[in-house]
């Protein structure tokens, strides 16, 4: 998620609210959490992408229910 | 008024690391393991080659101990410290490795071709952990066999995807 979110930074996140275009999420997959930005919503399903665009991982779109949070605050 | 907005800000921020200390946040990735479609044998090979070295270092030293000079005594188990440091942590990293070719790089396709495709995998995994456990030349060139022969296979399925 470089340059937006580096490694060893600290996000804090809510989980109010439905995530909307352009916000950065962390939901979780398998056990682990990941941090993405929604790039589309559609019918249930969020797209997500990293912003280093070139070594980003892909995932598939993921669930509503997956997400933990939207992230409000970097500290 | 600006600048008081960022004092708050600032402390608010200081007040979450206080409480991070008590209640550690949890870690979030960016990433699966690699970026995904980018899979390659290198970083095992690597790391098997070190553990080679580091266990000829330990076994074959190359600073001498003069047993009448502290010093000598304390660079001694320093740097046979570091070897034994090394060995386990690259020992470790060839096993990540090797489990996220064999997991995430191999699919069901590749056992046609490689039949023992399982059992060259579980070998070079068990090789890892032994040459965690003992120092033995043998097992870390065995290691660096099975890791080199699992290149090997890597690069013959890479070629084979692409015709």
């Amino acid at each position: 998620m470089e340059p937006s979110y580096r490694e060893g930074e600290r996000v804090l996140t809510f989980n109010w609210g439905k995530p909307r275009l352009g916000d950065v999420i962390v939901f979780k997959q398998k056990d682990k959490f990941y941090i993405k930005r929604v790039e589309l919503i559609t019918a249930g399903k969020i797209t997500v992408s990293g912003d280093n665009k070139k070594l980003s991982s892909k995932f598939k779109p993921i669930d509503f229910r997956q997400v933990v949070g939207r992230v409000v605050l970097k500290y | 008024m600006l600048a008081d907005a960022d004092g708050i800000l600032n402390l608010f921020m200081r007040l979450l690391r206080l409480v991070d200390k008590v209640f550690p946040p949890k870690i979030v990735y960016a990433h699966c393991d690699v970026p995904c479609g980018i899979y390659d044998p290198k970083s095992a090979q690597i790391a098997a080659a070190t553990v080679v070295r580091m266990v000829d270092l330990i076994t074959n030293p190359p600073i001498k101990v003069d047993e009448g000079d502290n010093t000598s005594i304390r660079n001694f188990h320093n740097a046979m410290t570091r070897y034994v440091i090394v060995k386990e942590e690259h020992a470790q990293k060839c096993k990540e490795e090797l489990l996220i070719l064999w997991t995430d790089f191999f699919k069901e396709e590749h056992l046609k071709q490689f039949p023992k495709l399982h059992d060259t995998f579980w070998n070079a995994a068990k090789l890892c952990s032994k040459n965690k456990q003992e120092v033995d030349l043998k097992s870390a060139e065995d290691l660096k066999k099975a890791v080199d022969e699992i290149a090997d296979i890597f690069a013959k399925a890479k070629a084979a995807a692409k015709q």
